[in-house]
């Protein structure tokens, strides 16, 4: 199938889908047809997706109805979409929410299979890190540094190489 | 921050793949970033930096240190790496021999030594070559291949490339000694799919060996023989290996002296084979019997897609008799033809045949002399051929193609050569989830001899 609309379901099918914490949505049955795994709990009238909060969901099918006409890219697409980095200005203000949501929005992306979305995800949270120190990267994130202070130099002597590139 | 699964991480950090200056930030973040990132940082490490070849030299074992023995060169002497990086390269570019080992061995004080920047070479090359569990590319000419690196590539199974580039001056002993090392390999391996040996004289006896070794393997699907002095005898041969071979798809025998019997052959040949898609057969002077005997097979053949004839001074006959080979053929999409002087009357031919071919994507005629008026027809209702007059000075030219064999070999040392690495990397998902679990227990090498 090419893109969305040559689905098999109708625009105005809906399926409802139920978060963990019990939450119900209800969805344009062609956003289901299109991510497998959405697709899978569909046993008829709800089915519900446990280890996907309402909130995140709620987030996750938000994306997939905006994206519900783009083409559907192939498997061999994958790396070429990975090398561009430029995202469009609707998924950027989309995924400007707060650091929590975005890396909750990745989970759920990889949990359901949904790739564009994972793509997407993990290409905002590269280019965070894009340019800036160590340390800044560790504030950014929240992130302790386990290094023993030997071992971290020794890492950034063995890898110095990369520093100007 | 939410701890995300690995396989996450790993995309994360494969978006800044190429950006090394990111990526070295992100491994000294933590020991867990570490371990997902050192992987994807020396996939393709930058060959060129004198800091990379020094922790590289502390990597090699005793059989590759004594290379250098010789020399009573000082290797580095740091603390043993904590990773087993090497592992995780992919492939060897010309950067490590031509910028890096130059650049090192500049600032060690040993640019002058004769063989020395060879031997070091050779010895990081066979290095690698022994460590990485993922090289798959790798282009050798005489200064940085010798027999250490033959017997490691005899072990190795995960090299799928291997590119040869001879000079024209190149030790004719090491020629035959690569030759029949070579064919060993081939004898043996059953990963290596593309094979490229270019300005080598292989001779009656190289070609039947590798052609011998060849008929036992059945993996290699490119083979280029560039260059290589390819005569009537080698071509014959080359015939009769294409009509039982049912593994090649890619063959490129550009820049040889094919002459019109072995063209014969080959065009003979090419009815009955049924798996050769691309072939390239560059500057062989096909003159007009070969032309006509390629026209021939045309008819024939329905497995080729791509093929390339580009200077052999065809003339305007064979352009009409492959303009009647194009109305027959379904198949081919790609075909070049330029610089064959084909002249108006041919031009003429290949446009008539353009509307009968529903199957030709591309198409090169560029600088054949076609006439104003077969230009005008061409651009009117065929514009995606090439078909433009080119002004060649052809002692700039003779190595500057722009098929996939783009070798340059303008690098004297000035540092400013540009190498046109045309390999098509797939790397997608590749990556191996048993990466070493902070494995500090390294073979115990000996760095004592000074």
């Amino acid at each position: 199938m090419d893109n969305g609309t040559s689905n098999s379901a109708s625009e105005n099918e809906t399926i409802t889908l139920k978060s963990c914490d019990g939450i119900e949505f209800h969805i344009d049955a062609r956003i289901a047809n299109r991510y497998t795994l959405l697709n899978n709990w569909n046993g008829g009238e709800s089915a519900c997706i446990p280890n996907v909060n309402g909130k995140v969901l709620e987030k996750v099918l938000e994306w997939c109805e905006h994206h519900i006409n783009d083409p559907q890219l192939n498997c061999g697409d994958d790396d070429s979409r990975r090398r561009n980095t430029i995202i469009e200005e609707w998924d950027e203000n989309f995924l400007s929410c707060d650091q929590d949501m975005l890396f909750e929005i990745i989970l759920a992306a990889n949990y359901l299979e949904i790739k564009p979305l994972l793509d997407l995800g993990c290409k905002t949270v590269a280019n965070m890190m894009k340019s800036k120190s160590p340390e800044e990267i560790r504030s950014a994130f929240n992130i302790d540094n386990d290094y023993t202070p030997e071992e971290e130099e020794q890492f950034r002597k063995e890898n110095e190489w990369a520093e100007d590139y | 921050m939410i701890t995300l699964p690995y396989e996450c991480y790993y995309q994360i950090f494969n978006n800044l793949r190429h950006d090394y200056k990111s990526l070295f930030s992100c491994l000294l973040v933590n020991r867990h970033w570490c371990r997902i990132i050192i992987p994807i940082l020396w996939n393709e490490p930058n060959f060129s930096d004198i800091r990379l070849i020094r922790i590289l030299l502390l990597m090699l074992n005793i059989k590759e240190q004594a290379l250098l023995i010789p020399f009573k060169i000082k290797l580095p002497s740091y603390q043993r790496p904590l990773f087993e990086y090497t592992s995780y390269i992919a492939s060897i570019t010309d950067n490590l021999y031509y910028f890096g080992v130059s650049y090192w061995l500049i600032s060690e004080g040993h640019h002058n030594v004769f063989g020395l920047k060879e031997a070091v070479g050779c010895s990081l090359i066979a290095m690698i070559l022994r460590t990485s569990k993922n090289l798959k590319y790798l282009n050798l000419c005489q200064d940085t291949c010798n027999q250490l690196i033959f017997d490691y590539l005899y072990e190795n199974t995960t090299v799928i490339s291997v590119d040869f580039n001879f000079s024209e001056d190149s030790d004719n002993y090491f020629k035959y000694k690569a030759v029949d090392e070579l064919t060993k390999i081939l004898y043996k391996n059953s990963t290596l799919t593309s094979l490229n040996i270019c300005s080598i004289r292989l001779g009656t006896k190289g070609i039947k060996a590798l052609l011998e070794a060849l008929y036992k393997n059945n993996v290699l699907n490119s083979l280029g023989l560039y260059n290589s002095q390819i005569g009537v005898e080698e071509g014959k041969m080359l015939a009769k290996f294409l009509c039982k071979n049912t593994t090649l798809i890619y063959l490129n025998l550009g820049n040889n002296q094919l002459k019109i019997e072995a063209i014969k052959a080959l065009a003979d040949a090419l009815c009955k084979n049924t798996s050769l898609k691309y072939l390239y057969i560059r500057g062989n002077n096909l003159e007009s019997q070969g032309g006509k005997a390629l026209a021939d097979a045309l008819c024939k053949n329905s497995t080729l897609t791509s093929l390339y004839l580009p200077e052999n001074n065809l003339g305007s006959e064979e352009g009409k008799l492959l303009a009647d080979a194009l109305c027959k053929n379904t198949t081919l999409t790609t075909l070049d033809l330029s610089d064959n002087n084909f002249g108006s009357e041919g031009g003429k031919a290949l446009v008539d045949a353009l509307y009968k071919n529903t199957t030709l994507t591309s198409l090169d005629i560029s600088s054949n002399n076609l006439g104003s008026e077969v230009k005008k027809a061409l651009e009117d209702a065929f514009p995606w051929c090439n078909y433009e007059d080119y002004d060649y000075d052809y002692s700039d030219y003779s190595y500057d193609y722009d098929d996939s064999y783009d070798y340059d070999y303008s690098y004297d040392y000035d540092y400013s050569y540009d190498y046109n690495y045309s390999y098509d990397y797939d790397y997608s998902y590749d990556y191996d989830y048993s990466y070493n679990d902070y494995d500090y227990s390294y073979n115990d090498y000996d760095y004592s001899y000074d």
